[in-house]
């Protein structure tokens, strides 16, 4: 009691100090944003997720052509680190998650009516009238004189799917400030599958007029590898970029490097002791592969000395070729935004503008207004608005009319191939039907929350649903309306100062730690009870899990043969799987309810790579990627013994199911494999009761915890196996801030109960007309989920294992830093029993850190 | 307008602007600047986030010094 009587008389006191620092640092122009040394220490969370509004897709809805709407998921890390006063590092790590299904190209709806009506596999053709506008046939109402028609300007987009694909990021900046100048270098790199980037940056600032005048400037370089596979658009013709067309682990895979360069040049001035503005201008420079290989353009042939039918009508051939940009791009931006506070509401404008041009014929307007209006007790509202205009590429089209007949190559054309356009006979060499090319506005209406929690924490959550349509482009000439769509994001944001927990004890003049002081390895769980009622706690956990390398079943090694014959059901295995890696983060919020009982609540955030080579084509291989938001847990902790040396708690959690069990395979979207799934689907107990006791120099611990399905089967079908674990931990001290430790970790983990339902397939069975018209007509099958590969297989998964781990923790006690703990921990696997064909298990990385308030 | 007249634009803006405020402001001047609201950006990580979905969907979003990879072919 005497402790929170302490605290509550000294915090104002401590927030005061840090408001001040933070303030006298955060000055504008004297630290910019990205400034070394600027607010200490500190580190950001950040998570957000996008999802886009469905496409006019005409006659055609999702769910008949088992379409997806696309959604991305990001996660953000950030710690900035000051030290020594002139120097500050900046770690990031990003990464972002995209599924679902976007536009490859657009045509004529009318040739979409032709393909319905023909069966063709691809659009082909479709009729013009006299004019050459383009028209629906109802063919069905054939008259004798000619077919019932109508004019029909509509455009529509060939949608595709893709597997989920996550792209990771890591970045470093290393900055100097001293006197009236700071200088900033930096580097990354960037992964995904198909782009594989490395960049590097250099930036400063120079104060003038006694830091009421800040110039700043940058320059960065970054090259990108390009390896995509070509395989969803294999009928697409490739144009000029056939030479970059490779086989790669059995699928046709376009090969490009593409180099960007970048400069800015910005100044930011402080007008008076209520606002500022900024001015900044850009160039920046691509060349190389500059193109999206996931996009076509179709090229639409009318070929004017063709006689006209009985109706008056002509048709026009239909390509579909590789989408064509020029291999260089110059840009220029300028920007002005102004900050100003209105004393009336103790609020800020920000208002925004932003001018881009390049030499593809692009010009963009950007503005930008948010009010971050306070509300009282740290609370703030910040609504906003952004509209965006753009002018198209001047290679941009929905698709391209030629006046004349399709030029080929001449020679044989193999099999059923499509003959080959002899691009040399085109009048024009590049296009793009890409819309973020064409003409066109985007309006968002934006709405943020923040609260500045005591003791260093911000957080703030925030949505933006924003409209993209061509009528919103001011001054006309908008795309057509099938190009528009509605989005929204959605994202919450935790901003942490490291520093507080030195400062808060600093303050109370007592010198405990929130966190208690054991040496629980990295890997173990449920134990992160906090010392005194009042007091908060924030944790991030990194998981890195490596499997692959061979098969086992049971405790053997298996041939990939044995296990491509028995390890699907019905039939031999079409897929084997090579590795499956999986990263998972996961953040808790501990708050301390007395000095016994602890409240904790935990979200994860995870991404899963599965690679499984294909049996029937040597070296080909098949990648599956699924990424969001995985399940999220309260958890209740209570120390049933309270003494000094030795801890004996229990913790009794509960697991939401808000991680998603619908991941598919990009383009067939039948359910991805278990293990890809990203929750559980089902409501979980989670009990756990830990032991640990900590000598001066030595300590030892024991834990039990389980994780019981309360629920036998899920929303699709089945169940996940109970998991039950074992593990006990002998630690040492190194030194006073250092404890290395070994543990041992035995886990059982049952098979998986039921299966996938069979889902409801579309089927194709017929058309019908409205007008002209052609409507398809589906009816919706089930269709049972294939066992391709042993991961399809619920008999599969769980069994009996046996890990060893090794690991150093540190509970930081001096220092600006004092009051955090780092902790990392290796498991490796020493004996596997598994239930079924399974892939060997490498091992598992957890790195923690956690930080008492 | 041509890009020309925007940079002549935007000069002739900042050095009016310039004039505005060339004597010294005193820290104890700068508490209202100070505050985190006031901050160019006041949430630059998620600035990032979503400038990375942006650049998916508009021509003109990126282009600038500070690096980031990606394809973006979405």
């Amino acid at each position: 009691m005497a402790a929170t009587e302490t605290r509550s008389a000294e915090t104002p006191r401590s927030k005061s100090l840090r408001t001040l620092t933070a303030a006298a640092l955060a000055l504008p122009g004297i630290m910019p944003a990205g400034s070394p040394a600027a607010e200490g220490s500190r580190a950001t969370l950040d998570y957000q997720h996008y999802n886009e509004g469905r496409r006019d897709l005409a006659s055609r809805e999702y769910a008949e052509l088992d379409l997806k709407a696309i959604e991305v998921d990001s996660l953000a890390l950030a710690m900035h680190h000051a030290f020594h006063d002139l120097f500050a590092l900046d770690l990031h790590y990003m990464q972002d998650t995209w599924a679902g299904a976007t536009p490859v190209l657009s045509l004529p709806q009318a040739a979409i009516s032709d393909q319905i009506y023909t069966g063709a596999s691809i659009p082909q053709s479709y009729a013009v009238d006299r004019d050459g506008q383009p028209v629906t046939v109802n063919y069905d109402d054939f008259t004798g004189s000619g077919f019932a028609h109508n004019r029909d300007g509509r455009g529509v987009h060939l949608m595709g799917s893709a597997s989920a694909e996550t792209r990771r990021q890591v970045d470093a900046t290393l900055g100097y400030a001293g006197g009236t100048h700071t200088l900033r270098i930096g580097g990354g790199v960037s992964e995904e599958p198909d782009y594989h980037s490395a960049f590097l940056s250099i930036g400063g600032t120079r104060d003038f007029n006694s830091k009421r005048t800040t110039v700043e400037w940058g320059a960065s370089y970054t090259h990108a590898n390009i390896d995509a596979s070509l395989e969803a658009n294999s009928a697409a013709d490739w144009g000029a970029y056939a030479a970059r067309i490779r086989l790669q682990d059995g699928q046709r895979t376009l090969f490009g490097q593409r180099r960007d360069t970048a400069l800015t040049l910005g100044v930011t001035h402080i007008i008076d002791k209520h606002s500022l503005f900024a001015l900044g201008a850009g160039y920046a420079r691509a060349s190389g592969y500059l193109g999206n290989p996931y996009k076509a353009v179709m090229l639409a042939f009318d070929d004017s000395s063709q006689l006209p039918d009985a109706s008056g009508l002509r048709t026009v051939v239909l390509r579909g070729v590789l989408e064509q940009r020029p291999d260089q791009r110059h840009q220029w931006t300028l920007s002005a935004r102004h900050v100003g506070y209105v004393e009336r509401f103790d609020a800020a404008l920000h208002a925004d503008y932003r001018f881009f041009r390049d030499d593809w014929g692009i010009a963009a307007h950007t503005f930008e207004f948010a009010w971050h209006q306070p509300l009282g007790f740290g609370f703030s509202l910040i609504p906003g608005l952004r509209y965006y205009r753009q002018s198209r590429a001047e290679f941009y089209r929905a698709y391209f009319v030629f006046n004349q007949a399709m030029p080929v190559m001449p020679g044989p054309v193999i099999g059923g191939a499509l003959p080959e356009i002899d691009h040399a006979r085109l009048a024009r060499h590049t296009f793009a039907s890409d819309t973020r090319l064409s003409d066109f506005g985007f309006l968002a209406g934006q709405l943020a929350f923040k609260h500045e929690l005591a003791r260093g924490m911000t957080f703030e959550i925030g949505t933006e649903y924003g409209v993209h349509a061509g009528w919103l482009k001011l001054g006309g000439d908008g795309e057509g309306s099938f190009a528009d769509y509605d989005s929204y994001f959605v994202y919450g944001s935790l901003a942490l100062d490291l520093a507080a927990p030195a400062l808060a004890r600093a303050a109370r003049r007592e010198g405990h730690a929130v966190l208690l002081p054991r040496a629980t390895p990295a890997g173990v769980r449920y134990a992160e009870r906090l010392a005194t009622a009042g007091d908060f706690a924030f944790g991030y956990r990194y998981e890195y899990g490596l499997t692959g390398g061979g098969l086992r079943r049971g405790s053997d090694d298996v041939s990939r043969r044995e296990a491509r014959a028995n390890g699907c059901r019905d039939a031999p295995c079409v897929l084997l799987p090579v590795d499956i890696n999986t990263h998972v983060s996961l953040l808790d919020l501990r708050y301390a309810l007395s000095s016994r009982s602890t409240l904790m609540l935990a979200t994860r955030f995870l991404s899963t790579d599965l690679d499984q080579s294909a049996v029937a084509a040597r070296g080909a291989f098949e990648q599956d990627s699924s990424g969001g938001l995985g399940d999220s847990e309260v958890t209740w902790l209570h120390g049933l013994i309270d003494h000094q040396r030795y801890d004996f708690s229990l913790a009794l959690g509960f697991s939401a199911p808000t991680g998603s069990i619908h991941s598919r395979l990009g383009d067939s979207r039948a359910f991805a494999p278990y293990a890809l799934q990203l929750g559980s689907g089902t409501w979980d107990f989670v009990p756990t009761l830990t032991f640990a006791d900590d000598h001066a120099t030595w300590g030892w611990g024991a834990q039990a915890t389980g994780r019981l399905r309360l629920e036998s089967r899920n929303e699709v079908g089945y169940g996940l196996g109970d998991r039950i674990e074992a593990s006990a931990w002998l630690s040492a001290r190194l030194c006073a801030w250092l404890t290395a430790s070994v543990r041992g970790l035995l886990s059982a983990a049952s098979r998986i109960d039921g299966e996938y339902d069979a889902r409801l397939a579309p089927h194709l069975v017929g058309y019908r007309y409205r007008g002209t018209e052609a409507v398809p007509v589906y009816s919706f099958d089930r269709a049972v989920h294939a066992h391709a590969s042993p991961l399809d297989d619920p008999g599969a998964y769980g069994g009996l294992d046996f890990d060893l781990g090794f690991g150093l923790s540190s509970l930081i006690r001096n220092g600006p830093l004092a009051g955090n703990r780092i902790a990392f921990e290796w498991l490796q696997p020493m004996l596997n029993h598994s239930n079924g064909y399974q892939p060997d298990r490498d091992g598992r990385l957890f790195l923690t850190w956690e930080l008492g308030f | 307008m041509r890009a020309s007249g925007w940079v002549m634009h935007l000069a002739l803006c900042g050095a009016l602007l310039a004039t505005i405020g060339c004597t010294p402001l005193a820290p104890w001047e700068r508490g209202t600047l100070a505050k985190p609201a006031m901050a160019l950006d006041p949430n630059p990580a998620q600035s990032a986030m979503r400038t990375h979905v942006r650049i998916s969907r508009e021509a003109a979003s990126g282009g600038e010094a500070t690096s980031g990879g990606g394809c973006g072919c979405n």
